[in-house]
Parts: C-alpha cells; structure tokens; sequence
C-alpha cells in the first residue's frame, strides 16, 4: 500500500484506458448505437475519419520514400568517399580542370566566379566538386571522363 | 550464413508488412473506424493535438513502419496503444525538460519556464476535467461510485464486487458513462 497520491492526470490516463477497452470489446451494433445517438449523420462521420485514414496513410507513404532517397543518398556520399580516397586533392584538381577545358562556357563561369572569390578556392571546393563529378556520372572514381 | 537468412526472416515473418497494414486500414469496416475516432478522443484531453491530429500521427507511424505490428496483436489494439504512447511520450517530454530547473539553477530560465507553463496548463485542465465529469454526474450514484472506482484502477470484477453488482448492471452503468461522457464532450475535451 503506498501513500502516493494519485494526480488528475493519473486518474484521467485511468478512465481513459478503461474506456478504450470498452470501444474495443463493444459489439460492432453497441458502436453504431453510440454513433447514431451522438451525431447527426453517422455515414459522415465515418467518411470523415476515412479521410483523415487515406490522408495519414499518403504522409507514411511520403515518409517512407523521404527516409529511403536520404538513405540511398547517404550510402553513395559514403560509396564516393571510399572510392576516391586514393587520389591526392591536387590529383582531382588536375582532372577538374582537364574536364572544364573541354567546356568553354563552364570554364567562363568558373573564372567568373573565382574573380568574385567564389568557385573552386579551397581543398574542401575540390573534394566537393570532384564528389558532385562522380555522382553525376561525368567521370569514375578515377577521375576517368565517363 | 543460411541459418542466419532464415532467422532474420523468420523476424521479419512475425510482424505485419507495411502493405498488409495499409490494406487492414483501407479495409476496416465502419464499425472500426467509428472505433479509431472514440478511442483517439479519449486521448486528447492530456494532448496538445486534437483528435484527428492523434489518429493521423498513429497510422503514420504504424504504416511508415517506425512500429512495427506483430501478427498475434489486433491492428486496433495496436493502434490503440500507440495513441496513448504518442500523447504519453508529449508529457513525458515536457515534464524531462522542466525537471532540472530544480535542480540545476544553471538550465535556461526561459525555455523552462515556458515548459513548465505547459505542464502546469495540463495538470490544470486535468483538475478541472475531472471536477466537470464528477459533476455532470453527481446525481447518479452508480456512476459517480464507477468513477471513482475507475479513477483508483479498479478492475471490472472488483467493481461489481465492490458495488455487488451483476455484469448486466455493470455493463449498464458503464453504457450510461459513455453515452453521458460522448454528449458532454464531443471532441474530447471542452475546447
């Protein structure tokens, strides 16, 4: 026996759950009943709540596609990173450059860019230029125009 | 490495797929569904959501497969309990936060402050809750003694026992609570 006092939230968790067992050990017939008396137009309510049914059912579906492209794109940060761990950062600069030459307009945009102190500046810019290369497909993990 | 194969699908054999859980819910009859609305309204009342906002957070959980459903466990009863878990967890969060303010004069003044002004606006609308519902019935006794026995976490049989009751009368005393409690408060709670 303990003296602890039981707080109105206690006692209402209480008469909720016996309640919920309740709704759940009532007849299909005792339920309608209940509805009936409580709203005007049962077949409402019930497309009602089948609404907000399909609507949370949509946002699992959208949230299981959100955690599965976080997840594949996580394994191909990882998948790069290991693959091109080898190659020095002056390596994958020279073959940055070997690839904008190839493109004139690229290469302007690039040297725009460095003008305004932006672009390619710092061995972090390398490795992620060099990184966004690989997953588009433009070169291998070798750096080998694709 | 075949024995391990077939463990994991043996695991994964015990629970339902997230495409047998959609297709149990686009399934259910409206009995069922009239079910999943009562029982998340008889949750809200320790919840800053409202009804609605419970049941869609418990299917987006239970279909997106955070919780996973064992096949031995009725979907409702599951649901059921995952609705009490999610508006559990909502206190349970906000009572962590404002415990160090009394123990650590250091926390943040101001975040728990404002945490514990939640909790508070709970336990009072708790308070009041549970005086608004021992007055609505105040002139019938059964009720009040079925309260205040369901208050204290009495089971159904030490109810009839205490009330020397039959299980017709119980059954009937209870109706009255539900159908009184429904009319009362139609979406849960007085607001």
């Amino acid at each position: 026996m303990t003296n602890k006092k039981i707080t109105s939230l206690e006692q209402l968790d209480r008469l909720a759950d016996s309640l919920v067992t309740d709704i759940i050990e009532l007849s299909d017939e005792e339920i309608l009943d209940d509805a009936n008396e409580q709203f005007n137009n049962t077949t409402a309510e019930v497309d009602r709540l089948k609404s907000v049914i399909n609507n949370a059912l949509l946002l699992a579906a959208k949230t299981k596609l959100t955690n599965a492209k976080n997840s594949v794109n996580a394994y191909k940060r990882e998948a790069v990173k290991n693959n091109v761990i080898h190659l020095s950062t002056a390596e994958k600069h020279t073959i940055i450059k070997n690839y904008t030459t190839r493109d004139p307009e690229l290469q302007q945009k690039l040297t725009l860019a460095a003008r305004k102190g932006e672009g390619i500046q710092t061995e972090n810019d390398i490795e992620g230029m060099f990184e966004d290369m690989v997953e588009l497909g433009l070169v291998d993990e070798e750096g080998r125009p694709k | 490495m075949l024995v391990e194969l077939s463990t994991e699908l043996e695991s994964e054999d015990e629970y339902l797929t997230d495409l047998e859980i959609k297709s149990l819910l686009q399934g259910l009859s409206s009995a069922d569904i009239l079910r999943l609305g009562q029982i998340a309204k008889k949750y809200v009342f320790r919840s800053l959501m409202d009804a609605d906002e419970i049941l869609n957070e418990a299917i987006v959980v239970t279909a997106s497969g955070q919780r996973k459903v064992p096949r031995n466990v009725p979907l409702l009863a599951f649901l059921a309990e995952t609705m009490k878990s999610i508006v559990s967890n909502e206190v349970r969060k906000i009572r962590k936060k404002i415990t160090p303010i009394d123990d650590d004069p250091e926390n943040d003044p101001i975040l728990n402050i404002a945490d514990k002004n939640i909790y508070i606006e709970y336990e009072v609308a708790a308070n009041q809750e549970v005086e608004k519902i021992y007055e609505l019935f105040k002139d019938d006794e059964d009720v009040t003694l079925l309260l205040m026995a369901k208050y204290d976490g009495l089971s159904p049989d030490e109810i009839c026992e205490m009330g020397n009751w039959d299980r017709t009368k119980y059954n009937s005393v209870q109706k009255r609570l539900r159908r009184a409690l429904n009319q009362r408060f139609p979406n849960g709670r007085e607001t």
